[in-house]
């Protein structure tokens, strides 16, 4: 949770957020249609290198941000590699009695290439997630004209989520100074009631904010100001530029 | 401590990390760049209908009672960090719920369909948990199929007059697995093996995360009934506020 804070941090941050926005969609929409690995592992490189090195997001963060997903790789990546057969026919064959778990290489590769293409994808939605705060996303996704009630939900679920998280880390640390997390049982019972107090809380919390609400002129419709950034033209040049560049390489590499 | 059992204890905390490193790290979330872009399109595309529905429920709720907005807001903060605080487990690996049952439960399939789709946004930015090319798959596996099978067996528990913690368990657990089926399902449908039908793929996908999914569901089902005992017994006006009461 504590990407907003990198994000404010970000040197990026005072770029404009259509911009970083569209340029991290853009990216991401075309290492996933081009699904080409040199593409992949240029957006790779180039993303992580501008996050890290232009952003200053520091290194720790990001990778730690990165193998979020391992595990789901690890698992789908044997899932797309193998095949579970009654008959060796694979190239490598792993017997485990009852049947054959069967690795082939154009297995392999499709799982080496689908993750890298994953990792890529990551680098582009995290260069924007690292150099955008959210209510800045939330605010470009007002401008393509999303309807106006999920834009308000968005942003006052972001803002009560923080709330929500303190209270319940305020929760956790008066219970492990009370032991509740000795057992297995135990802390299967302070994670519900955990659960079920903050749900009272967080209704209790909704009627004061009701409350806040009416008393600062509500009438059905919640404005959020935005900071206005500029787009200075040499950005602009250099995100057509980078995309020029992924285009050519994907050009380059298939024929 | 003296060096020498500095040196154990710090060995014994590497071998303690190395076999208890999580292994089930939101595994049902399909990660950024798994699905091509046809499918990206076509999951999204059949999430519309849902999500138009939840929509329309939702501006229904709010222009009947505003107040409605900020518990609504609450509400998909509630799923949110449920869904992001770790749950026990045996092995000492973290994992989270889904928390998809649990709002169905309590807030109805329409709405958490719209709060699931917000949530999944805000998991897949702020906490690397899907992807933004894979919320359509995601919307559907996650705040579509798993809430209304939730719903559907909690409402039909209802109807048999079952005991009501098991009504709650059956809901929670069978909306997680179905979830998670609908995940293999549609890595499958992907992934396809060449000579292998779409069924064949769905049951290894199936069965590489079967070892990590069940005991969660089972977990998760245990923990949305005690959950559910914990709000009766504490948030009986809260429950009712939300029109759950009612609906019971």
């Amino acid at each position: 949770m504590q990407i907003d804070r990198y994000a404010y941090r970000s040197n990026v941050n005072s770029w404009n957020a259509g911009f970083k926005v569209l340029l991290s969609i853009g990216t991401l929409c075309m290492v996933i249609a081009f699904d080409e690995v040199m593409v992949s592992l240029f957006v790779i490189m180039s993303l992580g290198a501008f996050t890290l090195g232009v952003g200053k997001t520091p290194v720790r963060v990001y990778l730690r941000f990165m193998s979020v997903p391992l595990a789901f790789m690890i698992c789908s990546g044997i899932a797309i590699a193998a095949q579970f057969s009654s008959l060796p026919s694979g190239e490598w064959n792993i017997s485990a009695h009852f049947f054959y778990l069967c690795l082939t290489k154009s297995g392999i590769k499709l799982a080496v290439q689908v993750s890298v293409k994953a990792i890529a994808g990551m680098s582009a939605v995290y260069m924007m997630a690292f150099s955008t705060p959210m209510h800045e996303i939330i605010g470009v996704m007002q401008k393509i004209r999303l309807p106006g009630l999920l834009i308000e939900l968005m942003n006052l679920i972001y803002r009560y989520i923080f709330i929500l998280f303190d209270v319940a880390a305020e929760m956790q640390t008066a219970a492990r100074a009370r032991l509740g997390y000795q057992s297995f049982r135990k802390s299967l019972r302070t994670f519900a009631l955990i659960a079920g107090s903050l749900f009272v809380v967080s209704l209790r919390k909704a009627n004061a904010y009701y409350d806040a609400l009416l008393s600062r002129g509500y009438d059905g419709k919640i404005e959020f100001l935005t900071e206005k950034k500029r787009l200075k033209a040499w950005q602009a040049a250099g995100g057509a530029i980078y995309f020029t560049a992924v285009i050519l390489i994907w050009r380059f590499c298939k024929r | 401590m003296t060096k020498t059992q500095k040196r154990i204890l710090k060995f014994s905390i590497a071998f303690a990390l190395a076999f208890s490193v999580c292994p089930t790290v939101s595994a049902m979330h399909i990660m950024e760049g798994y699905l091509p872009p046809a499918f990206c399109i076509a999951w999204g595309v059949i999430c519309v209908p849902f999500v138009v529905k939840g929509f329309y429920v939702i501006r229904k709720i709010i222009t009947e009672n505003r107040k409605a907005v900020t518990v609504l807001a609450m509400a998909g903060a509630y799923i949110f960090v449920i869904s992001a605080l770790k749950i026990p487990s045996v092995t000492g690996s973290c994992s989270h719920m889904t928390g998809t049952g649990l709002g169905a439960i309590l807030f109805g399939s329409c709405t958490v369909s719209i709060l699931g789709m917000i949530v999944l946004i805000f998991q897949a930015i702020l906490l690397a948990h899907g992807g933004l090319t894979t919320l359509g798959a995601n919307i559907f596996s996650m705040a579509i199929a798993g809430p209304f099978v939730s719903y559907a067996v909690y409402a039909i528990c209802k109807k048999c007059r079952m005991n009501r913690n098991m009504g709650v368990f059956l809901a929670a657990m069978l909306g997680d697995l179905f979830t998670y089926c609908v995940t293999s399902v549609q890595l499958a449908l992907t992934y396809q093996k060449e000579g292998g039908s779409v069924l064949s793929s769905a049951a290894e996908f199936f069965g590489v995360f079967v070892p990590t999914q069940l005991p969660l569901a089972v977990v998760e089902g245990l923990l949305t009934v005690m959950i559910m005992m914990a709000l009766e017994n504490y948030a009986k006006p809260e429950l009712k506020a939300i029109g759950f009461e009612k609906s019971v």
